[in-house]
């Protein structure tokens, strides 16, 4: 035996070099893949949690309103859980690139392998409801932290986007009572976009996407908040009604009760 | 009699004859310190970065699974261990987002015309491997002088296959320019 197996032998029989277990090995690959269970779980529930925040804000109709819209979208993508999500998909992406099936591809594919993955499972896990059960249960169970988690996600909306009861119409906007509590004036134009046969009546629910300036909303966009979110909206119509009258009203007080069919015009 | 596979050695010192991987030890003595001379195109420590491969080996020997092939296990030991040498000494870059690693290559594969020019060009190939960078150097020995086939180099150096051989053929035209250079 040459110099350097006689000292690697002697290193062992003196007990300076130990051969790990089996179960080492074994319990290593077990909790790789626990971790890689959970961070998989973790990056499901985030994405997924991210649509029903957009969902249930309805800010993920916002790009339909052009450019501005669009705007709102961006400003208000709640870009904190992204971020962490984005951690977690990059440790995901560590944890399976220690596989033969992940290495042996070129990079982009398993990246692009795990962001599909994770998209596709929360894609699925909103359509069936599951952050809706979560919250319901968090309410009826008084879940400490989960309640709270689900609440905060009711108000990840940004300024200017308001979601409320109509509880009057007039010349040249509508009166909103909001979710929140608040009454503004939403102040509705030419450039206003709304679907096709919107009901702009007392007591409908709806959305509403524009600029606030104190105690109005100058509307870019006006959506049903119970809306098919299916139904398409074209970009170029406009709302009409309200077009002959633009002068602002100067108080809140309801001049208009009945309900009002706004027909949209096509320009 | 015939002669063990270091596979079937390997499965005896699992079962906890120690002494039988000083017969490992014999047979990858030489190709370790000839990977690591080149690898690391120095002298200085290569027999402590060679001593230190084989105690990991022995170390980690039950996570080896003896159906497979010994000395890619053993090779992926010592790229790490090489790799861990040249970041100590700031040489080398991580290497995980490089582009070849990163984007999808066109598949280079052998023909039997590189084969004939590989046998031809090994011993200059040797004589200047020093000029390549550690990324083209590694492919060039693990492949032409340790004969490992391109996926057993994706598995030791855990690197998509096609980027093995784009390396390959790019650490072969880097060498012919300088070959070229010198003749010139």
């Amino acid at each position: 035996m040459n110099n350097l197996a006689s000292k690697i032998i002697q290193k062992i029989k003196d007990g300076e070099v130990n051969m790990q277990p089996r179960w080492h090995f074994v319990f290593k690959t077990a909790l790789m893949m626990v971790g890689i269970v959970i961070v998989s779980l973790v990056a499901v529930y985030l994405f997924s949690f991210v649509i029903f925040t957009l969902h249930k804000s309805g800010l993920w109709l916002a790009p339909q309103f052009g450019y501005r819209g669009m705007m709102m979208f961006v400003v208000g993508t709640p870009w904190l859980l992204l971020s962490i999500l984005g951690l977690f998909i990059l440790l995901l992406y560590i944890l399976v690139s220690h596989f033969s099936f992940s290495y042996r591809k070129p990079l982009v594919y398993s990246m692009v392998g795990v962001v599909l993955f994770v998209i596709m499972v929360s894609s699925l896990i909103q359509f069936y409801g599951f952050h809706e059960r979560m919250q319901s249960f968090s309410e009826q169970h008084h879940v400490p932290g989960l309640r709270s988690f689900y609440q905060d996600s009711d108000q990840q909306r940004p300024p200017g986007m308001v979601q409320g009861k109509i509880i009057g119409v007039r010349a040249g906007g509508f009166v909103l009572d909001t979710d929140s509590e608040e009454e503004l004036l939403v102040d509705v134009s030419r450039e206003t976009k709304m679907p096709p046969d919107v009901v702009i009546s007392i007591g409908a629910e709806v959305l509403v996407f524009g600029e606030r300036k104190e105690d109005t909303v100058y509307a870019f966009g006006v959506r049903p908040a119970t809306v098919d979110n299916h139904r398409q909206f074209r970009p170029n119509m406009r709302r009409g009604d309200f077009d002959s009258e633009m002068n602002r009203p100067q108080s809140f007080k309801n001049d208009q009760t009945e309900p009002v069919l706004v027909n949209p015009v096509i320009e | 009699m015939t002669e063990r596979t270091d596979e079937e050695i390997a499965a005896v010192v699992q079962a906890g004859n120690i002494y039988d991987f000083g017969e490992l030890v014999l047979r990858y003595e030489p190709k370790m310190m000839r990977y690591a001379r080149k690898f690391l195109s120095c002298q200085e420590d290569i027999e402590d970065l060679v001593q230190d491969v084989f105690i990991k080996a022995y170390s980690n020997l039950q996570s080896f699974d003896t159906s497979l092939r010994f000395s890619p296990w053993l090779y992926r030991i010592a790229h790490n261990t090489f790799v861990n040498e040249l970041k100590r000494k700031s040489r080398f870059s991580l290497g995980v987002f490089e582009a070849d690693v990163l984007l999808p290559q066109l598949p280079a594969k052998e023909s039997s015309d590189d084969q004939v020019l590989e046998t031809e060009l090994k011993g200059e190939m040797e004589l200047h491997l020093a000029k390549l960078a550690p990324k083209y150097r590694e492919v060039i020995i693990l492949h032409y002088f340790d004969e490992f086939s391109y996926q057993e180099i994706s598995d030791i150096m855990q690197i998509p296959i096609t980027t093995v051989g784009v390396r390959i053929l790019r650490a072969k035209n880097k060498l012919k320019q300088t070959l070229k250079k010198l003749y010139e």
